[in-house]
């Protein structure tokens, strides 16, 4: 694959063919897309559906070619961009492609060209899976000098496919169904492909992850091997590719566990070690032995693995009573179901009572084999055990257990009769979580039994505490609902319901005073000095506190005597697995807090980006307004109650829009419809007094999600300057009371670099670009100054930014949650200056990066 | 104006007599003045000898500084008197606390009041875990294990 000639394509006359294609609208749109791709605030996924959309499947070649060739000059940039480039690009494109990846599609190239196999479109599951675990190897940032070594590898790897096809045809054909319904989770998986991997890592790692499977005559030997101990993670399997190898990534991956058949050939695997090392400077080359050494140890190690899920399947058979068989004959089915889960192991191979029936081993299996020890995934075990858990979405620190099968309603579930055992009482907690209580002598296999003896979907199961977890459920049509599950496993009978009522009723009429001492009023006063959020932590002192806390008059009383101090309230995702989390910092302690996780529906979305935010700091709310179920597209968050509930869904649903608070009102604007995906200027505004939305004057035009500000009754709205910037920015701003837009004020978007903040009335950026200069808007020239002062420390604080204010104070916060307060004054001159200093960075969140944050008074 | 003086009887007899501005801070004696319409004694019936003293205190150290304020001055005079108070609230026991915080919500003396529920707040219960809290303030424990602890695994997750 090595070129000789340095020639680079004429990326200018590519571009101006795609306008002159789709119009100038569109290519502006287009650019800006790929931009943001480019700059990771989109995903694989959503820039596939937009791409698809503007260029129209006939022009996809343009896409792809403009992407090639963009890679090709990268890989020849030694040399400087030439004023007349060479225009032999496209004949080497196709060529380039054909030698590289014989056998299929051209155009899977690099993770950026749009092609029908991807998780957008599947043909078929075969194809989807090469295509996958095809881009998966050209991620690699090697591949196009390597192309040789992969090549080689790819065609037993493609043997494989078709055989592993064949065994596990039930599996395929489920994945094909089910892959559109689920896309959400193959966002997911691409979202999590980590762009800024390590060269070395994704070699390796597809060195790793096509041997999970292994052919039996070394299955006897390596059992053998097995009772060796302890296991430590082979050399060469650097940390990340080994928790790459664990099933907990992306599709790609997946698929090449399923699709390898068996250890790289050690030649093979000695050549790509030895590209490696030469690629690292390291010139001395790879001994025979040392490839064989790693394969070994390889082999062994994943077999250990592998052989723990087995043997627990296996245990669990013997097991199981009836009703779990009917489960076990849906778990065969719903292991091949669920694409995103599968590390689909056929284990044919594995001990007797299952080579009989050919079981399979679930994600859950796995999960659950690891879980029992955890010591044997080697020696990062904690962390690996971690990015097995992580790899679901909604809860932090949590274990998912369980991915099983189901259908029907919610509803019946939640008058599952007590002859179903195992699940006894439930309480309504809030609109959408039930709590169900689980007698003594169950465990939780026979709650998701008998959730499934009145079929359900179980999505998952996810552990708290040892007792606790909360499950995710769905219908048939893939809506989600949650509820969560009480284990009580230590005692030994099961509390009827009214038992407990009567509990509460009695408590009720004998109940203590809040604190013995003092008169009730006095003592909530007490309470409610308590600063955010520690009432929510201290209902647990008796159940008087309990109720008095949870009352929404105590709310109202905190509110009113304004005993409340800032707080900045962070909306982050962890960069590589996309989950979702909010945290609060106490301004005065520099003391983080975590927020309860968000209802699932907004905690599944592809991106944060797709939701929207916006907060009533005064009344301690925070609005999220988006989500992947449309009835129910807008939650709020209550800091008093630390809770998050459920708003009136939005007139028309949508995602990648802004959203602001314009004078008490929850401002939706523009964005993509839900479902269709297209582009839209609808407009409304949400009153929190009424819980309504009602609708707006609509954008007289489409505008890309980039940022917004309110100033006064106005709100600003702009898409920003985008990749490759050849076309000003659009803006527009409207006029609350005349329910108006009218177009932005050319120097205003021309000068709007970043992410704004609004203080004193007025509009400040901080730019996006350069060293951070804060800019400050005046509309008497219409023009930008700089704010005269500090710049932003550009060591701890990186990009992406959210930025917010209150009173004279600018907070940033940048990626890992670094946090920089700019006190922002004004000269006698009317010159703006600002002077930082950084607040505090969580240890635990150095993979988070922020999409949105609000001060609120709490 | 001259200086008035006001007479003050706690619950237990106990005479302590007051200059008039003093004794204003408290929003409630205003009220027991007009309906006695007396300059004598103002009994207050729910407030105990050692308990007056220390409102008077109080009050006297903030009446000192709202004059010596009156120019509009530093603001480390405030400084001062949030020292003076915090001072003032440690070398309390619980039992005094409680009592206080009584005695300035019968008394309606906003600042006590405010100051004593926060310090109640921050000493009693903020930092503390929950068992610790009920230690403190004497609260029995009324929830069931089991409620309990689902009531903690709900919350716990912030405090990690």
């Amino acid at each position: 694959m090595q070129r000789s000639q340095d020639q680079r394509v004429n990326l200018g006359e590519l571009k101006g063919h795609i306008v002159k294609k789709i119009g100038v609208e569109r290519s502006r749109r287009y650019f800006y897309y790929l931009g943001r791709f480019l700059s990771q605030k989109l995903t694989k996924s959503e820039f596939d559906k937009t791409c698809f959309r503007l260029l129209g499947r006939e022009n996809l070649c343009l896409h792809n070619q403009l992407i090639r060739s963009i890679l090709r000059n990268a890989t020849v940039a030694k040399s400087p961009p030439l004023g007349n480039a060479c225009q032999s690009s496209r004949g080497d494109g196709h060529e380039q492609s054909g030698s590289l990846v014989p056998n299929h599609n051209n155009n899977h190239n690099d993770p950026t060209v749009w092609s029908k196999s991807n998780g957008v479109l599947p043909i078929s599951p075969r194809k989807a899976r090469s295509g996958l675990r095809e881009r998966k190897v050209r991620d690699s940032p090697l591949g196009s000098s390597n192309g040789k070594v992969e090549h080689l590898l790819h065609q037993p790897i493609c043997r494989e496919d078709n055989r592993g096809c064949s065994v596990g045809l039930e599996n395929g054909d489920f994945d094909h169904q089910r892959s559109g319904r689920y896309a959400a989770d193959e966002r997911d998986g691409e979202f999590l492909r980590p762009v800024e991997k390590l060269r070395i890592q994704s070699k390796d790692q597809v060195a790793a992850t096509s041997c999970m499977r292994d052919d039996e005559g070394q299955e006897e030997q390596a059992r053998v091997e097995l009772t060796t101990s302890p296991l430590v993670a082979p050399l060469g399997i650097s940390f990340s590719s080994a928790r790459r190898t664990v099933p907990v990534s992306t599709g790609g991956d997946v698929i090449s566990c399923y699709d390898g058949g068996g250890l790289p050939d050690t030649e093979m695997l000695r050549k790509r070690m030895e590209n490696i090392a030469v690629a690292q400077g390291l010139l001395g080359g790879v001994s025979m032995e040392c490839a064989n050494t790693l394969n070994n140890m390889l082999d062994v190690y994943l077999k250990k693995l592998i052989k723990s899920c087995v043997d627990l399947v296996g245990a669990r058979s013997t097991n199981r009573d009836q009703a779990l068989e009917k489960q076990q004959s849906q778990n065969k089915v719903v292991n091949g179901v669920w694409p995103s889960n599968g590390l689909q192991i056929q284990t044919q191979n594995g001990p007797s009572d299952i080579t009989q029936d050919q079981r399979s081993v679930s994600m859950l299996d796995f999960r659950i084999a690891m879980e029992l020890n955890p010591h044997q995934l080697g020696e990062d075990w904690p962390i690996l055990r971690e990015r097995i858990s992580m790899r679901s979405f909604e809860e932090q620190d949590s274990e998912v257990l369980a991915v099983i099968g189901g259908f029907k309603e919610f509803r019946d579930l939640l008058c599952i009769p007590e002859a179903n055992k195992g699940i006894g009482e439930r309480r309504e907690f809030c609109r959408d979580t039930v709590l169900l209580k689980v007698g003594a002598r169950y465990n939780v296999n026979h709650v998701i039994a008998a959730v499934h003896s009145e079929s359900y979907l179980l999505a998952s199961l996810t552990r708290w505490k040892t007792s606790c977890y909360s499950a995710c459920l769905t219908d048939e049509a893939g809506k989600f609902f949650c509820f969560q599950l009480s284990l009580n496993l230590s005692t030994t009978t099961m509390a009827e319901p009214e038992t407990i009522v009567d509990q509460e009723e009695e408590t009720r009429t004998k109940s203590q005073p809040l604190i013995p001492g003092l008169p009730n009023e006095i003592a909530e006063l007490c309470l409610l000095r308590l600063p955010y959020p520690y009432h929510s932590l201290f209902r647990s002192v008796s159940s008087s506190w309990n109720r008095t806390i949870t009352n929404p008059r105590f709310l109202f009383s905190k509110q009113s005597l304004s005993i409340s101090s800032p707080y900045l309230f962070v909306f982050a995702f962890n960069k590589s697995t996309a989950r979702i989390q909010w945290q609060a910092l106490d301004l005065a302690s520099g003391r983080w807090f975590v927020l309860p996780p968000m209802p699932t529906s907004f905690t599944k979305i592809s991106s944060p980006h797709a939701l929207s935010c916006a907060s009533i700091p005064r009344q301690g709310k925070l609005f999220v307004l988006g989500g992947g179920d449309s009835t129910r597209s807008a939650v709020v968050y209550t800091a008093l109650t630390n809770r998050w509930s459920f708003a009136a869904p939005m007139l028309s649903p949508r995602t990648y829009f802004v959203a602001g608070n314009l004078s008490g009102k929850i401002m939706a604007v523009g964005g993509s419809l839900d479902g269709i995906g297209e582009a839209t200027t609808d407009v409304e505004s949400y009153d929190p007094e009424s819980d309504t939305w009602s609708e707006s004057a609509k954008l007289p035009m489409v505008l890309a999600k980039y940022d917004s500000a309110v100033i006064g009754k106005e709100m600003l709205v702009t898409e920003g300057w985008a990749w490759p910037f050849m076309f000003p920015p659009m803006g527009q701003v409207y006029d609350s009371e005349e329910d108006t837009w009218r177009e932005m004020s050319g120097g205003m978007k021309e000068g709007w670099t970043g992410v704004s903040v609004v203080i004193r009335e007025r509009l400040f950026v901080i730019s996006e670009h350069g060293d951070f200069p804060m800019k400050v808007y005046s509309a008497d020239d219409d023009t930008w100054r700089y704010v005269n002062g500090d710049k932003l420390p550009g060591k701890t604080m990186r990009r992406p930014f959210a930025v917010t204010g209150a009173d004279d104070r600018v907070f940033v916060v940048a990626g890992g949650l670094n946090v920089a307060e700019g006190r922002v004054s004004e000269g006698q001159n009317g010159e703006f200056s600002v002077v930082w200093r950084i607040i505090s960075s969580p240890q635990a969140c150095t993979q988070f990066s922020p999409a949105s944050c609000h001060v609120l008074y709490v | 104006m001259s200086k008035k003086n006001i007479v003050l009887k706690s619950s237990n007899g106990i005479i302590f007599e007051v200059e008039e501005a003093v004794a204003l801070q408290s929003e409630t004696i205003p009220y027991m003045i007009e309906d006695d319409c007396a300059n004598d004694t103002i009994p207050l019936a729910n407030v105990t000898g050692d308990i007056l003293a220390l409102v008077i205190e109080y009050c006297k150290k903030h009446v000192v500084v709202a004059d010596g304020d009156g120019g509009g001055s530093s603001s480390s005079s405030q400084e001062d008197l949030k020292n003076w108070d915090a001072q003032f609230m440690n070398d309390l026991d619980q039992s005094k606390i409680f009592n206080l915080l009584l005695a300035a919500d019968f008394l309606n003396i906003k600042t006590l009041f405010d100051l004593t529920c926060q310090f109640v707040a921050d000493t009693m219960i903020k930092g503390k875990s929950v068992e610790e809290v009920r230690r403190t303030l004497n609260i029995e424990k009324d929830y069931t294990s089991e409620e309990e602890a689902k009531a903690r695994q709900e919350n716990e997750w912030a405090f990690k």
